[in-house]
């Protein structure tokens, strides 16, 4: 059989956006066997950590985003003392009695607070589907929201946010843990 | 600024493969009946040390075929003297030798290091008959020989199993160091771990680009949930939807071009088309509870996503031509994260009953539930591999990792490497 080396390259766009040295990549078999075309694709990998070891490095070969990390607004806040932790029950964002009390006893002292902004912020226990309690804080958090609405505290000082189970306080299992994580924290805003 | 640089790993195809259906053995589905397959070892080739290449080849491919369940391995003890000979033509293997041992297949390869580039030549032959079946020639450098190896596999796969395999592709999750989650991506059998953020926050719930070029996720960046995008070569960074409220569960159309995500900017979380720049296209429900997790049919004509419009979290199905939405399983009481199969026939998604998630596996008519994992903690977030042979899914059971199991429910393992928190694995298609 003639031994017709064929040899087609397929650049991956990759490849040419970063103006990689592509090479012809050619080659004869020894084995007669085998039809005598050959044809090569070109794939960049750029997975080349080193085994088993996380390369800090390579996602540095990737331009860095020009956004700057930035902590938590949310761990670094300002004190207004008395605030406290607007409790849930299992999968619920309506209030209980329990919690329109400390709502209505927040909004006393957000009241004698001058104009401090503060943010809602709902979370979940671990139990449930992670993106489903995200919504679900997002509930809570303006259930909380619409309540202080009625107890006269201006719209525009508040915002909420959601971080379902992401954030607990208590990072224990069973009910204990899970009563405390179920919650609308009232954080100042610088 | 490093570059991504060289060429970094070469698929030569030698010759026009066989089809499938001129191997003598086609096996589709794990199970039933197997294929006996040896693999020799991968001997270096003449002026080449032998090196820990060569086993490293061997391991991955033998691991890989394993978890695919449609082959038996024989023993490497009970090779004979043709596992030694480097030869590769068919006319140089002694087939009468692998005969013996009653197997239909073998793989042979070897391997040649010069500089940085490393070659290897791997053959799939049919034993009874005594002919090639597969060959493959892959350059790259040193370190990719395992890439090469689930690039085999995936050959393999096609030329005796019916369909390629997706080894070759990689797996991205999210993984908890501290207090922060980022993006992670590893190879398909957790090697070769590399972060894919930096975010110095919560990353949650990524998706991949058809192309495997781009990935999409939710952060807390800004201290809100938001939607960005990422190339994963270039490493550009864009967000995608920080709307008012959540921004949170986007996933690419089939066709790469637009995305279904979950926002909340006009009251709760309702699913929305968006462009590949975040642009509204159209808003796809409007319900007062909470719509979210949705996931494409593979045609991209229907999407399935979770809703507690009735009162707990249950899964729907909403066509997008005729706007209709239907209720897709009935058996539960709080289902979530469901996930269609690349072919189209089922429908993976977790289930939380007594206390635990375990995954279950229906038809997208609601016909023929089945539950795929028993007991041993919450197995949460199933995705299918790309040529629907396994299902990746979280699991808390022995700290929090990425598993894998057919897509049967069977032979499940855990894949993500330990010390890292994980959950929320993609698999993509080969790169």
């Amino acid at each position: 059989m003639p031994r017709l080396l064929l040899t087609l390259i397929m650049a991956s766009s990759l490849s040419m956006t970063f103006g990689c040295a592509m090479k012809a990549a050619t080659s004869s078999t020894s084995d007669p066997s085998l039809q005598q075309s050959t044809s090569s694709t070109a794939a960049s990998d750029p997975l080349r950590g080193e085994q088993g070891q996380i390369r800090e490095e390579t996602i540095m070969a990737a331009p860095q985003s020009t956004v700057r990390s930035e902590t938590w607004t949310s761990q670094e806040k300002p004190f207004l003392a008395g605030l406290q932790i607007v409790p849930f029950s299992y999968d619920q964002h309506l209030l209980s009695d329990e919690a329109r009390e400390i709502i209505a006893a927040n909004a006393a002292i957000l009241k004698g607070a001058g104009k401090v902004r503060f943010q809602l912020a709902g979370h979940c226990d671990e139990r449930g589907s992670d993106q489903y309690n995200i919504a679900l804080g997002e509930r809570r958090a303006e259930a909380v929201q619409a309540y202080l609405l009625q107890l006269g505290i201006d719209a525009g000082r508040m915002e909420t946010v959601s971080y379902g189970e992401e954030k607990p306080l208590d990072p224990g299992y069973g009910e204990s843990a899970w009563m405390k994580n179920r919650r609308v924290e009232f954080v100042l805003l610088p | 600024m490093k570059r991504i640089t060289g060429l970094l790993f070469t698929l030569i195809l030698l010759g026009s493969p066989l089809t499938p259906a001129t191997a003598a053995i086609v096996i589709s589905g794990p199970g039933q009946q197997t294929i006996p397959l040896a693999i020799a070892p991968s001997l270096p080739q003449p002026g080449t040390t032998a090196t820990a290449i060569g086993s490293a080849f061997g391991e991955t491919l033998h691991n890989d075929l394993l978890m695919s369940g449609i082959f038996t391995l024989a023993d490497p003890r009970s090779f004979l003297s043709d596992a030694t000979r480097p030869g590769l033509s068919s006319a140089d293997v002694d087939f009468a030798q692998w005969r013996i041992l009653a197997v239909d297949a073998l793989v042979k390869s070897s391997y040649s290091l010069s500089g940085n580039e490393l070659v290897f030549d791997a053959r799939l032959y049919d034993v009874p008959s005594g002919s090639l079946l597969d060959g493959r020639r892959y350059r790259g450098k040193p370190g990719d020989e395992r890439q090469m190896a689930h690039a085999f596999a995936d050959q393999i796969l096609k030329v005796l199993g019916g369909d390629e395999g997706a080894f070759a592709g990689r797996i991205l999750f999210v993984g908890k160091k501290g207090g922060e989650k980022e993006l992670y991506m590893m190879e398909t059998d957790g090697r070769n771990l590399l972060p894919l953020t930096a975010h110095r926050s919560l990353v949650l719930n990524p998706d991949i680009s058809p192309t495997s070029r781009e990935v999409v996720f939710t952060s807390y960046r800004t201290g809100r949930p938001e939607l960005y995008r990422k190339e994963i070569y270039s490493g550009s960074e864009v967000k995608l939807s920080s709307r008012k409220g959540v921004n949170i569960g986007a996933r690419f159309h089939p066709d790469g071009k637009s995305l279904v995500a979950s926002l909340s900017f006009e009251g709760n979380s309702e699913l929305y088309l968006l462009g590949s720049d975040g642009s509204i296209r159209k808003r796809l429900t409007n319900n007062w509870g909470i719509d979210i997790d949705p996931t494409w049919s593979p045609d991209g004509n229907q999407i399935v996503f979770t809703s507690d419009r009735l009162g707990s979290p249950q899964l729907f199905i909403l066509d997008l031509n005729s706007g209709a939405t239907r209720r897709l399983a009935y058996n539960g009481k709080y289902d979530t994260s469901p996930a269609w199969s690349p072919d189209g026939e089922e429908i993976a998604f977790a289930r939380l009953e007594e206390g635990r998630f375990e995954i279950y596996t229906i038809r997208p008519d609601g016909s023929n539930e089945r539950r795929l994992t028993t007991a041993g903690g919450n197995k949460e977030h199933p995705r299918w591999s790309p040529d629907g042979r396994f299902l990746l899914y979280s699991s808390d059971s022995g700290g929090k990792g990425i598993w894998a199991m057919r897509a049967d429910g069977s032979a499940p393992r855990r894949i993500s490497p330990p010390g890292l928190e994980a959950a929320h694995a993609v698999w993509s298609k080969r790169w």
